[in-house]
């Protein structure tokens, strides 16, 4: 699966701080890469962790350059920040070199321009745009895909409404032509999906179904897949465990072990610690479904998986890489039958 | 002594990267207090509304950036005595914002000037860290009420959880009077002698910045940064007397984490910014350790290998259980699938017990380390939320899995 969203020249990751946006990022790159795309994997002015998923090593950070580097095969990296992009945006959209020198480099200059209500968010979505569109060695795009791995939810729906905003409050200019075209981009659906990424639990789930109403209502940009990210793991083998009353069975069981005074403290221990498994399991899904009805997008879980001792999390994107690739995703067409999401966790 | 500072703190402010239960972990505090008599208030900034989801308090009650009380029947309710008072509320930083241009602009003309300026809606958004600033005011309006013995201040999520420290800086130095005087008077006065030597250059200043952004938003920003630059005096006097209040002896910080490693490096790192500003910092939270299980009121702990139950003791155990008729033939393999679920449990506990000695080792100076439990159920209830103060009135929980001598309580 995943191939309606890799047909896409970019894909935009969005969701609450802490849900996993970058290992989702890190993984759509890996899947592309692995169909012999070309891609790159956009953050926006973040802390660097791309190396971490994907490896490679990070140039040094400079001021003037936002360098675009190697991470994996075919997988390349930019980390967008506000000062380099506003030099890239002046130097080589407007391919004024001399005007930045002269203007720019000055420190009152950046005060100004930093105080340019949206301006920052419209480089940097301008940037993403020239990757998408403009970016190109010999006629053709030098990329297939471009990733977004946006800033959390509100710092990441400022970028989506930026282009919006300018349209409606500037009435011509050069930041009004860019905002046009950026906006062209993000409405199309052919060239763009906007994937949202989620936990299993309360706090994200209501805050992806707020996104989801804002992204399809009020931006009325081309949603492509919801990624419901640490999936717990099931304390029985879902595999071996056919019989659909033996869950419930072992359950109680949990009960009744726990209950039982004379149990010697290891026999209880196990049956608590799986009963806590259940119960997490039962709880996440609870907000699949939830959500799975509210965002009516396809829905792939992503296993929960152990972290690596040497904080390496290359094995760990390949793995979730292969679990999407085997997996249907859910829709709401499986909502008919509770049983069959319940069994499939 | 987390006991303590819950008693006698005026502010606590808790600080954290996004996703680790920092709302939450704020709500408690608050009502730790309250139930220990006092009258507090959490503050939250949050655009999905996270504290009324914490308090199952319907959406409406929220957003009008003022306290609200959680009145006593909803206490009765969840059979939760409380000897205090608990308040909570929404930030609405706009509304701030409006505030403080009334109450620092030099006339209420100049005042209902800039509100009326087609930019300035963008303005809180746009600027930097201007969420964060807000917040901070916010506190600092409502800590001058004298109105609550404690407010404990949930901070925005940002990328960048120093973003918060440099906030008023930053927006001094946008508003910095200066600066925008000398832009000004060559925006307005082509003919000085720095106008033309830009021209000279080859392209003015209004037409080089023109082309990027274009004429028309040049001028509206200029009226609005203009009018904005009245603001600077009180606006200074306004964040000196805040950092202030944040410094202040009654004042604490506290860093939640969660326990891996990218959240530790991001609280190990805030820690030093901290100290290097010179804020008072009260320890870490390490919030949703796993490992913990729920026993009567205390904790039982994780099974190493060596001790784990044999398959045939399992199976022996599960037999005579009535609720097994029937499914006799499918407990051998409940029991390998128990064992094996036990050891991927105790993994991951053991990895988070690594990751809090990692954090205490690289810590500077020995602060508070305090170890909230992973629970099943999440928390979005008075009841589930008093636990909570009640857990963190003790100075979080013991490790039990993998005791640690160093553990202080």
């Amino acid at each position: 699966m995943l191939e309606h969203l890799l047909s896409k020249q970019l894909i935009i990751n969005m969701g609450k701080g802490g849900v996993g946006k970058s290992a989702v990022s890190a993984m759509l790159a890996r899947a592309a890469a692995a169909r012999g795309k070309r891609v790159l994997v956009c953050e926006i002015n973040a802390k660097e962790r791309m190396s971490q998923y994907l490896g490679g090593t990070p140039p040094e950070e400079d001021d003037s350059l936002d360098q675009i580097w190697s991470a994996h095969e075919r997988i390349s990296v930019v980390n967008i920040r506000p000062a380099p992009a506003m030099k890239e945006y002046v130097v080589q959209v407007l391919g004024m070199r001399l005007l930045y020198n002269l203007v720019f480099e000055n420190r009152l200059i950046r005060y100004f321009l930093r105080a340019v209500p949206g301006l920052q968010e419209l480089i940097f979505i301008g940037k993403v745009w020239f990757h998408v569109e403009e970016d190109k060695v010999k006629g053709a795009p030098r990329f297939d895909l471009v990733i977004l791995d946006a800033p959390s939810t509100g710092h990441g729906l400022a970028l989506l409404r930026i282009a919006k905003v300018v349209l409606d409050t500037v009435p011509a200019g050069p930041m009004r032509q860019a905002a046009e075209k950026i906006q062209r981009m993000l409405l199309d659906p052919r060239m763009t999906c906007i994937n949202l990424v989620c936990l299993p639990e309360e706090m994200p789930t209501n805050e992806t179904i707020e996104l989801c109403q804002k992204i399809r209502e009020e931006l009325k940009m081309p949603l492509g897949a919801l990624f419901l990210n640490q999936w717990p793991r099931h304390p029985l083998d879902p595999e071996s465990s056919e019989h659909p009353m033996l869950e419930t069975a072992a359950e109680r069981l949990f009960h009744r072990l726990n209950q039982d005074a004379q149990r010697e403290p290891e026999l209880v221990a196990l049956a608590l610690a799986a009963e806590g498994g259940l119960h997490r399991l039962n709880k996440a899904r609870g907000y699949l479904l939830e959500l799975v009805r509210e965002v009516k997008l396809p829905t792939y879980t992503l296993p929960r998986l152990p972290q690596p001792e040497d904080h390496d999390l290359r094995g760990m994107m390949k793995t979730l890489m292969e679990v999407c690739q085997h997996s249907t995703p859910f829709a709401v067409s499986d909502l008919a039958s509770m049983e069959q999401v319940g069994r499939r966790g | 002594m987390i006991a303590q500072i819950l008693r006698d703190s005026r502010v606590i402010v808790n600080v954290g990267s996004g996703g680790v239960g920092k709302t939450t972990v704020s709500a408690a505090m608050a009502l730790g207090a309250a139930i220990a008599g006092r009258k507090s208030l959490v503050m939250t900034i949050d655009p999905a509304r996270r504290l009324a989801n914490a308090l199952g308090i319907e959406n409406s009650a929220f957003g009008s950036d003022h306290p609200f009380e959680v009145d006593a029947a909803r206490f009765a309710e969840a059979g939760v005595a409380c000897d205090g008072r608990f308040f909570a509320m929404m930030l609405n930083h706009k509304e701030t914002f409006d505030r403080l241009v009334d109450r620092y602009a030099p006339s209420v003309e100049s005042a209902e000037s800039l509100k009326e300026n087609p930019w300035y809606q963008q303005m809180s958004t746009a600027l930097a860290g201007a969420q964060d600033y807000m917040a901070v005011s916010r506190l600092h309006e409502l800590v001058e009420t004298g109105a609550y013995d404690l407010i404990v201040l949930d901070t925005p999520p940002t990328a960048n959880a120093i973003d918060f420290l440099e906030a008023p800086e930053r927006l001094m130095g946008v508003l910095n009077f200066q600066p925008l005087q000398w832009f000004q008077k060559h925006v307005s006065d082509e003919g000085s002698q720095a106008g033309r030597l830009l021209r000279w250059g080859g392209a003015s200043l209004l037409r080089a910045l023109g082309r990027v952004t274009g004429r028309e938003v040049i001028d509206d920003v200029s009226q609005l940064l203009q009018e904005l630059g009245g603001l600077y005096d009180g606006f200074r006097l306004h964040a000196q007397e805040t950092e202030k209040l944040l410094r202040a002896p009654h004042s604490q910080f506290f860093m939640v984490t969660a326990p891996q490693r990218t959240s530790i490096l991001e609280a190990l790192f805030f820690q030093k910014r901290l100290l290097e500003a010179r804020m008072p910092f009260a320890g870490f939270w390490v919030n949703r350790v796993p490992g913990y299980l729920r026993h009567g009121e205390g904790w039982l702990a994780l099974v190493n290998e060596t001790d784990l139950p044999s398959e045939q003791a399992i199976e022996v155990a599960l037999r005579g259980l009535p609720s097994m008729q029937g499914e006799q033939g499918a407990l051998g393999t409940i029991a390998r699938e128990l064992r094996a679920y036990h050891r991927f449990v105790y993994a991951a506990a053991e990895l988070a017990h690594r990751e809090i000695v990692f954090l205490r080792e690289r810590a500077i100076g020995k602060p508070f380390v305090g170890r909230l439990p992973l629970v099943n159920e999440e928390i979005h209830d008075l009841v589930g939320l008093a636990r909570l103060s009640q857990t963190l009135l003790q100075g979080g929980v013991a490790p039990t899995t993998f005791p640690d001598s160093e553990h202080s309580t």
